[in-house]
């Protein structure tokens, strides 16, 4: 005796609809995880240190945190500083060259003895840097011979009206 | 020799005896052997027996996969965004405890989902020019000053 088989082979509707519900979640999800398009890529910069101390030895440096906004005023700027090297703490904070920003950046008081800080400041003043300008400037807490490499990521540089600008920032050793 | 009065020629015809037995098959019907129809059946019923019939899943198992599917999806989508929200109501909590527990969320002035150095200086510009009201009002003072300003700026670097 020969049996038929004759079942319909049909996804149900509630897979189907299942199956749609996931790959949008999965995408929405996914998108969450992509970078913003504005996102500024980080700025790596490296302060040179001696070779011929010993591991242990502790030392202090100043180094000047440097933003250039071309020809458009900086009227608002907030980064965030990390350290990639080991031995690295930051001790002090100061203002910066220009008087709008003479006084101390804004930061987290759990920034100091630590290797990373968000900094940021604004300025009200009708006379503001623009160009090449020193806004801030990090004293820290060296342990170690050679280099340090620190890691910076520009949140905001805005002009007047907090309109954003492409200003650039990198850090040297100070020369005082 | 033929018959002419005969009208179907003789090499038409078949035989007698032919004939003859195909009306004996017509008058006595055919008997099945009891026998045989017993053996038809008894096989006919093993081989449904032996049939495995596949029964479709319950309609509860299928409700459970699809509510447990969407729950997951949901999960991986919205857990993500909850927890970062609790992280920063936290931290800011840690800094000032002193003030009000408005959400951090009423410090973005700008409206831009980020509390940042923008909301500060937003708010410092329209203090400067004459913003009034108590929605700026951080410090719950009654006044709209630097320490509003500040405490914005703070929340904007905190680590």
């Amino acid at each position: 005796m020969k049996k038929q088989n004759s079942k319909r082979r049909s996804l149900p509707f509630c897979w189907m609809v299942l199956i749609v519900l996931d790959a949008v979640s999965l995408s929405m999800a996914m998108d969450r995880e992509t970078a913003p398009p504005d996102v500024v890529e980080p700025i790596i910069s490296q302060i040179e240190g001696p070779s011929d101390i010993p591991a242990d030895d502790v030392r202090f440096e100043a180094v000047d945190l440097i933003v250039d906004s071309g020809e458009s005023p900086l009227a608002a700027w907030q980064l965030e500083i990390q350290s990639r090297s080991p031995g690295v703490e930051i001790v002090g904070i100061e203002g910066g060259e220009h008087k709008a920003y003479h006084e101390p950046p804004y930061y987290d008081p759990k920034a100091i003895r630590n290797d990373r800080a968000v900094l940021a400041g604004f300025s009200t003043d009708d006379e503001l840097p623009s160009g090449r300008s020193r806004i801030a400037r990090l004293h820290l807490q060296l342990e170690g011979p050679g280099p340090r490499e620190f890691k910076m990521q520009v949140n905001v540089m805005a002009t007047v009206d907090g309109k954003p600008i492409p200003a650039t920032a990198s850090l040297q050793k100070s020369t005082i | 020799m033929t018959d002419s009065n005969d009208p179907q020629p003789q090499e038409d015809r078949l035989h007698d005896a032919v004939i003859s037995e195909l009306r004996e098959s017509e008058r006595v019907p055919f008997q099945i052997p009891a026998e045989r129809t017993e053996n038809i059946l008894r096989d006919a019923r093993a081989y449904l027996a032996s049939e495995r019939v596949v029964r479709p899943p319950r309609r509860w198992l299928k409700m459970t996969a699809a509510i447990g599917s969407v729950c997951a999806a949901l999960l991986l989508f919205l857990v993500p965004q909850f927890m970062d929200q609790d992280h920063r109501t936290k931290r800011f909590a840690e800094v000032v405890p002193e003030t009000d527990l408005l959400s951090p969320r009423s410090r973005d002035i700008d409206g831009n989902g980020t509390v940042d150095i923008l909301d500060a200086y937003a708010m410092a510009r329209g203090i400067q020019s004459g913003e009034s009201g108590d929605q700026w009002d951080f410090t719950s003072d009654g006044q709209l000053n630097e320490d509003d300003v500040r405490l914005v700026a703070l929340d904007a670097v905190m680590l």
